[in-house]
């Protein structure tokens, strides 16, 4: 029996060859991201020996760059394998196509909110209701999706206006499901105004999750978003409670939207979300669309007060977090989920190619088709341009395999767009065609210029700084985030 | 004005105009090829506080850095290229895809 | 081969399963001894008639420790194999002593003989195990190396003991193989778990520990294919000088490439086998790395892997790790050492080989803490 010294194990080195990856300028350091999105700080003489095929297999960073898939020296094909693994991995979300459906039941509401991206009409017309012969169409459309999990959100106007066609687009969409062996989940974004036992019985049998808006303490979720009696928060508040009594605490979600009024209180409205019993809050910038535009005065506001108020919004969660509070911040759990893990996320807006129209698409009350809710909104504005078609008079193929379509995928892909074609954060980000088109003018968009491209690159590069800081409580605050448990659980109970 | 005349056997006309694009915001650019290895870049100044000597140094670290991301994507433009061709085909094999989250 | 019969009521139609373990006590009593597969006493004299019945083992000297249930094998030279044991957890099935590898460490040094014979044994073994049963391990060597006879084995188990988790040690570098990864994983075993050993994120650091060139490779390869057929797998890391400087590394590794393992078990070495010839490489006192150790462990806790340490006592770990460390070595082996009598902790801690007496850490020594209560829960 003989043993072997190390070096009979080492083949002959004869050099490295580089694996894809990309790189920028990142606090004194140069961060270098693969293909697949692992990352390396290191230091400008170690990238420039590296480039050089200079980098001794001695040196200290040499194997972590040969681990995470920067170099190869060996013949052996495993490195590609692996990386085409994690590749597919990152880009799995395709092959489910469409798994978001939105039906807007009803453009019918009773609130007038300044960030509302739909026709304010008052709540007793109902020719703006969807009927149930485009319900039926867009049920059909709904299931042609090859997606194993689909998912169905109402949005309208305010949904529960249009209550019983709400409920015919359950019964069918369970009905097919069930046909059909699938699974479908349910949510409706609602503002609680319209919740009766009724309606609240239903939701509850037939497993529908509550999406509503909570934009801060009262003062600022009212002057976001008034209606008549100004009582918005008031309702919200006890719609709330009313809906967890009947459907389960964690059946009901809030989601924020950032006005002028909100960059003040970042501190007020998260402790609003604790205080209310959320365990989630997600940080959304206001969106350039629709009445949104017409009304900037109201509700424009710097983009770098914005990240300001950001910033602040996430280390007073942090904070929390490692106080024992566990409180995720959606957005920072998206981007962190696609920088530290192999896996991909599901939100259709930081996807490469987008998600518009291929993981999503919008049914409008009139059966118009759209790639996503904002094209909706160009549409209420007068432009069509990112309107499919109509349920009524086009086949799923003409719909969703038309050049419309294409062509929209084709200019949103991050891989090739100028600009994102060599940066380094790529796999950490996404496109939004549409923003582009309405804040620059076209599909593609201007980099350097573009709010989406600066408002995610400094979120990034504000997370990355904050990992590799020398805090490890937020580090493992991060992966709590991802793992969606509280750090007191990482660890097993003793037994 | 800043003026940088810049050496084309450094950098190629690709290097030096995704450089440039950068800029777009800041500056007003002006590329002129100046001979067969010389390439002028002017930069004035459009708006915002920074001034020139700084944007033009960022502009001379910025091409480095370029040049650096250009070498290394077309040494690696073959292996990128298998891998995702690899990747898509093995998609078909293996639909339900092993690699799924410790949580939903 | 049968199983431990103690009375003499076993139904006739099942004695050929069963081996009869009889007594002085039996002695003047008229006995039926017909159909069983074979008999075992301690007593030399006085059983069961002139001549005794055979096949039959005798004089054996004291057996107090087999019960009803346990299955042993008789050898013509006299020797009696315990092949299971009812009562244990832990109990092994060596289905061939042939390698592979050469690990540095290795606890069951191979040999090279033709031992096929082990299969069938296993397979005659299958059909005596209590189907309640909750775990086996089955072991080597390598056991891949039986070829399809090891699918044999595995389909057995899931006919007969669809109940019983089954746990395979490998090295998987035969899996590498597409086909045989396909045909495991067609199986469907219900309950199947392979433990696989990968010791580092580097080719030939793992090729070095394991003594045989491009195994790093083929075991990746054997991951991959397993994985894509649906097949759980369990990573083992055996800490010695040789493993613990990249373990947070390997970590990291095990993460973005092989996030669907199902557990990572992190080994204290076993001072046996080949670990005495290669002990100048191979030792390292375990609180030397702690530091590597705890960075690896709650690395892989925050990404949701589950992850134990075995092997470990108590003192030489960082009381953060407490939680990871489980009670593993086998009833049988596990000892005490004697500074270890007043120690506060000793309930939880996983305690030694016998082996250890040998060699063992500089730190070990009487905690006067409480053990920990769970910590603050969900």
């Amino acid at each position: 029996m003989e043993f072997h010294e190390p070096a009979y194990y080492k083949p002959q080195w004869v050099g490295y060859r580089l694996l894809p990856f990309r790189l920028m300028d990142f606090d004194g350091k140069k961060l270098v991201v693969n293909e697949v999105g692992q990352h390396l700080l290191i230091d400008q003489e170690v990238l420039d020996q590296l480039v050089a095929h200079r980098l001794a297999p001695q040196h200290p960073v040499y194997e972590d760059l040969k681990a995470q898939h920067f170099l190869t020296d060996s013949d052996s094909a495993v490195p590609i394998q692996l990386l085409a693994t994690k590749y597919r991995t990152k880009k799995s979300f395709l092959a489910d196509f469409t798994g978001l459906h939105i039906f807007v039941v009803t453009l019918r509401c009773d609130h007038s909110c300044h960030y509302c991206q739909v026709s304010r009409v008052s709540t007793d017309r109902s020719k703006y209701d969807m009927s149930q012969a485009t319900a039926e169409r867009a049920l059909d459309l709904t299931f042609r999706s090859p997606a194993r999990h689909l998912k169905i959100e109402f949005q309208g106007g305010e949904p529960l206006l249009n209550f019983d066609l709400l409920r015919f687009v359950v019964e069918g969409a369970s009905d097919r499901a069930a046909r059909d062996s699938r699974e479908v989940q349910f949510v409706v974004a609602t503002n609680l105004a319209f919740l009766t036992d009724e309606i609240l019985a239903f939701l509850r049998d037939n497993s529908v999750l509550i999406s509503t808006s909570l934009d801060g303490p009262a003062p600022v979720h009212n002057a976001n978003r008034p209606r008549p009696g100004n009582d918005s928060y008031e309702i919200t508040i006890s719609g709330i409670q009313r809906a967890r009594e009947a459907l389960g605490h964690d059946r009901v979600a809030a989601i924020m939207t950032t006005t002028r009024r909100s960059l003040e209180n970042p501190e007020a409205i998260v402790d609003e979300y604790v205080t209310q019993g959320f365990d989630r809050i997600f940080l959304r910038p206001i969106s350039p669309y629709g009445f949104a535009l017409r009304t900037r005065h109201k509700t424009g506001y710097e983009l770098d007060a914005f990240l300001t108020f950001y910033k602040r919004a996430l280390g007073h969660i942090i904070e929390l977090n490692r106080g024992g509070t566990f409180l995720v911040e959606d957005y920072a759990a998206i981007l962190l989920t696609k920088i530290l893990t192999p896996f991909p996320t599901g939100y259709v807006d930081l996807q490469s190619p987008a998600g518009a129209g291929i993981g999503v698409a919008v049914y409008s009350y009139d059966g118009d088709v759209y790639v996503s809710d904002e094209a909706r909104m160009l549409a209420e504005m007068g432009d069509r341009s990112f309107r499919l078609g109509n349920v009524h008079e086009n086949t799923y193929e003409q719909l969703f395999g038309g050049q419309q379509l294409r062509s929209l995928v084709a200019d949103s892909v991050i891989e090739s767009l100028p600009g994102c074609a060599d940066c380094a954060v790529q796999t950490y980000c996404g496109c939004d065609p549409l923003e582009n088109y309405v804040t620059q003018g076209s599909t593609l968009g201007h980099r350097p210029t573009s709010q989406f491209h600066y408002r995610n690159f400094e979120i990034i590069k504000h997370l990355l700084r904050l990992y590799h800081g020398p805090d490890e409580s937020v580090r493992d605050v991060f992966w709590s985030w991802v793992t969606n448990r509280p750090v007191s659980q990482f660890t097993p109970a003793m037994l | 004005m800043v003026e940088l005349v810049l050496d084309g056997t450094l950098y190629t006309e690709e290097v030096i105009f995704r450089v440039c694009y950068w800029f777009t915001n800041r500056c007003y650019v002006f590329v002129e090829r100046r001979g067969p290895q010389e390439i002028l870049v002017r930069l004035s100044r459009r708006d915002g506080a920074v001034a020139l000597p700084v944007i033009a140094g960022e502009f001379a670290n910025e091409l480095v850095n370029q040049r650096v991301r250009d070498g290394v994507a077309r040494e690696t433009r073959h292996v990128r290229e298998l891998l995702v061709a690899q990747a898509f085909a093995e998609a078909t094999l293996n639909q339900s895809s092993n690699a799924s989250p410790p949580e939903g | 081969m049968g199983r431990i019969a103690t009375s003499v009521s076993t139904p006739h139609d099942e004695r050929r399963d069963h081996v009869l373990l009889i007594g002085r006590r039996l002695v003047g009593e008229a006995v039926d001894t017909a159909g069983y597969a074979g008999f075992l006493s301690p007593d030399a004299e006085d059983c069961f008639g002139d001549p005794p019945p055979s096949p039959g083992v005798y004089g054996v000297g004291r057996l107090d420790y087999l019960n009803d249930g346990d299955v042993v094998l008789l050898l013509p030279s006299g020797n009696v194999n315990v092949l299971y044991r009812r009562s244990s957890p832990h109990n092994t099935i060596l289905a061939t002593e042939r390698c592979n590898s050469l690990c540095l460490m290795c606890s069951q040094p191979p040999r090279p003989d033709d031992d096929s014979y082990r299969v069938d044994e296993i397979l005659r073994l299958v059909e005596l195990i209590d189907p309640l049963c909750e775990e086996i391990g089955l072991s080597g060597g390598e056991p891949t190396l039986v070829g399809d006879r090891f699918l044999t084995i595995i389909r057995k188990f899931r006919d007969l003991l669809p109940l019983t988790r089954l746990h395979v040690l490998t090295n998987g570098r035969l899996f590498k193989d597409a086909d045989f990864a396909k045909a495991l994983g067609d199986i469907r075993h219900p309950a199947l778990m392979l433990g696989i050993p990968l010791y580092s994120d580097i080719d030939y650091h793992h090729d070095y520990v394991v003594q045989a060139k491009g195994a790093f490779d083929e075991t990746v390869a054997g991951l991959y294919n397993l994985a894509r057929h649906g097949v759980q797998i369990e990573i083992r890391v055996v800490l010695h000088a040789q493993t613990y400087r990249r373990l947070p590394e390997l970590a990291e590794y095990l993460y973005w490439n092989f996030p669907f393992v199902a557990h990572v078990a992190l080994m204290g070495m076993e001072m046996f086998g080949l670990v005495h010839r290669n002990l100048a490489v191979l030792w390292i006192d375990p609180v030397d790395y702690q530091d590597e150790l705890e960075r690896a462990t709650l690395a892989l806790a925050a990404r949701g892997v589950p992850v134990s340490i075995y092997n470990h006592q108590s003192c030489t770990l960082p009381r953060s790790l407490w939680p990871f460390g489980c009670k593993s070595i086998s009833d049988w082996k596990n000892v005490y050492l004697d500074t270890c009598r007043d120690c506060g902790v000793r309930e939880s801690c996983g305690g030694f080989f016998q082996s250890a007496t040998k060699k063992h850490s500089r730190a070990i020594r009487p905690l006067t803490e409480r053990p920990v209560e769970s910590p603050a829960g969900p």
